[in-house]
């Protein structure tokens, strides 16, 4: 004991965590989706912890890469094994989080004022990520690694003229993939943008708190009446799910992991030789059905880029007084379009291309504007309604 | 909950679990090419019988290995092994990486141990030889090491049988046509080679279990500790 107090005289934790945790009021009703932010910095924990493990051992050349994943990682050294699956399952799974953790945002609109900073952040987030899973791909040095990461940064190579030719030799270090890329990545991938991720999610979760949490019904709620103890009744309802989520996550380190440890990648790069078919990872394979689909390879890499600035403009998009799918039907119909053309897309993404691919390719993108370019609208009506109900004023401010 | 809510959450629940379903499990849109392995077949590579995978070993050390290597379990190709200064370089640079205990038994000399000569290493020491296959083949033979894992059993079973039927064209000499029991014990010592020996595998199977009922256990009783908890702070 003398040594708790020699530390809480000089650091005040508990008034602190008093302060931060307990007198911390949020709205009752959360739902079980917001759960997936808790989730997602659980994922990005395990990530680190076993990246640590692997950054041991792992050797970012080109001759060595794939022997020092396959064969010391994966048999010699003990437990190798089970990091490699946790940090290859993590990857996925923490995409995973973070997707549902944007759609739950989209659904309860939680971009909107007093958020709109919360919600470019995370986006912020969201793209370091995706870069970080990108670079990390490449590391095991396998064939898909080598083909999906060519298909990739051949991609920027769509913009005509110099800019793109730049672009794509910027990311693939030469003409040719190779220790350069490797070196390159591998810095990335461990350091840089973890780095740099770190740094963001922690703003994004300071600007949580700075702003508020939000609440499903998207109504304005009185903390000290209906606000309830972030600790313990959130911290203990969401430690709960966590361990289920971690339970899930097991069960695909310990006897699912085919998918997460593709067959493909157990053969060594090999620059000669293109795999029968190449496709990025799924949680890009949305952006890359959109390319695919479009016949004119700039266009189609203008509309998937213009999809992600779409969804960093949301705030402004979408500037309906009225908050929260349930209580907006329009929007809710348009939220089931776009939830259904982003899936459709990334299944449209496994398919081979073929002709008849491309267009459910661009029915799909057609449907996934159609969600955007109804914001607006969707938002003109509601703002009329709501004038005419006089719910107007909350739309400025106030904390909901 | 009204009836709204629950319908919407199960439409939710329903719609993420299938399209994670779809793309991590199994996936409807895409037809995987099958090919064609008989259970009897089957049960032999899945045997974990040390004299099916000897003769296997046996005939990949024989046949096999006048062109491919398999580095993970220190197979070389007759060529390198014939060159005058495999002794020395294989004194050198090799190291020795635990067998498993299945694949032990052909590294007596070695206590057990698999030599392993690093590809850069290989691919330097032996670039004559190496490029005396690339000449014959159009290109090295590759490894097989990881085989097993990248093409799976039903594959190889059949590629080493005819493997004109899967690539037509390809420079692979059908070496095993027509001799099923062969092929069988070539994918049997294949996979012995990536896979963990069945005591490991047992174990393995045993963490997985053991951290799974972890987290649920103390999942649910986080979850009942908080019914409590809230119910003397008048929370629920």
């Amino acid at each position: 004991m003398g040594l708790a107090k020699f530390i809480e005289e000089r650091t005040h934790l508990s008034q602190i965590f008093q302060e931060q945790m307990v007198d911390y009021k949020v709205p009752k009703n959360l739902t079980f989706p917001y759960a997936f932010g808790v989730l997602a910095i659980i994922a990005f924990t395990v990530q680190i912890v076993s990246g640590m493990i692997l950054l041991m051992y792992y050797k970012p050349y080109d001759t060595l890469a794939f022997d020092s994943a396959a064969l010391f990682i994966w048999k010699v050294i003990p437990y190798g094994w089970l990091f490699r699956s946790i940090h290859a399952a993590g990857a996925n799974f923490f995409l995973a989080v973070v997707y549902l953790h944007m759609f739950t945002g989209i659904y309860y609109n939680a971009y909107k004022k007093p958020r709109e900073l919360v919600w470019i952040m995370g986006f912020i987030i969201y793209f370091l990520l995706l870069l970080t899973a990108l670079t990390g791909y490449v590391l095991p040095w396998g064939q898909l690694s080598y083909w999906a990461t060519e298909v990739t940064v051949e991609i920027p190579g769509a913009v005509p003229g110099v800019i793109g030719e730049t672009i794509s030799l910027l990311m693939r270090g030469g003409y040719t993939l190779g220790n350069i890329a490797i070196g390159r990545f591998f810095a990335l991938h461990v350091l840089i943008l973890p780095l740099i991720l770190l740094g963001v999610v922690s703003i994004h979760l300071f600007l949580v708190r700075a702003a508020g949490i939000s609440n499903p019904d998207g109504k304005p709620y009185d903390k000290k009446k209906e606000g309830v103890p972030f600790h313990p009744y959130v911290t203990l309802k969401e430690g709960a799910v966590a361990m289920f989520y971690l339970a899930l996550f097991f069960f695909f380190v310990f006897f699912y992991m085919k998918e997460f440890l593709p067959a493909t990648n157990w053969e060594p790069a090999n620059p000669l030789q293109t795999p029968a078919e190449i496709a990025p990872e799924w949680y890009l394979k949305g952006y890359y059905a959109i390319f695919r689909s479009i016949p004119n390879k700039f266009i189609g890499f203008v509309t998937f880029n213009l999809v992600l600035a779409l969804i960093l403009l949301l705030p402004w998009l979408d500037f309906s007084p009225i908050r929260s799918a349930r209580r907006r039907p329009l929007f809710f119909a348009m939220y089931i379009v776009f939830i259904f053309a982003g899936s459709a897309l990334t299944i449209v993404g496994t398919l081979q291309a073929t002709p008849e691919v491309a267009k459910v390719g661009l029915f799909f993108t057609a449907l996934l504007f159609l969600f955007f370019i109804s914001l607006p609208i969707i938002s003109f009506i509601e703002l009329g309604y709501a004038k005419a109900k006089g719910e107007v004023d909350y739309a400025k401010g106030g904390e909901q | 909950m009204s009836l709204g809510n629950i319908l919407k959450t199960i439409f939710f629940t329903v719609f993420v679990v299938g399209f994670f379903f779809i793309i991590w499990v199994k996936n409807p849109f895409v037809q995987e090419q099958e090919y064609p392995l008989p259970a009897k077949y089957r049960a032999m590579i899945y045997s974990d019988n040390p004299q099916i995978i000897a003769a296997g070993r046996q005939i990949v050390t024989q046949q096999c290995a006048a062109c491919h290597s398999l580095r993970y379990d220190g197979v070389y190709p007759l060529s390198v092994k014939s060159d005058p200064n495999y002794p020395m370089i294989i004194k050198q640079f090799a190291k020795p990486i635990p067998s498993d205990s299945l694949l032990a038994p052909f590294h007596q000399k070695t206590k057990g141990f698999a030599m392993y000569l690093p590809q850069d290493v290989y691919d330097a020491a032996f670039a004559s030889e190496l490029h005396t296959l690339k000449t014959q083949f159009g290109k090295v033979p590759p490894d097989l090491s990881t085989m097993y894992l990248a093409r799976g059993p039903e594959y190889l079973f059949n590629w080493v049988q005819n493997p004109g039927q899967i690539i037509p064209g390809t420079a692979m000499p059908p070496i095993l046509q027509g001799q099923p029991k062969e092929a069988a014990e070539v994918v049997a010592y294949l996979r012995a080679v990536d896979t963990p020996t069945p005591a490991e595998q047992t174990r393995r199977f045993e963490m997985g279990v053991a951290t799974l009922a972890f987290l649920i256990f103390f999942g649910i009783a986080i979850y009942l500790y908080r019914g409590r908890l809230l119910d003397k702070m008048g929370l629920h």
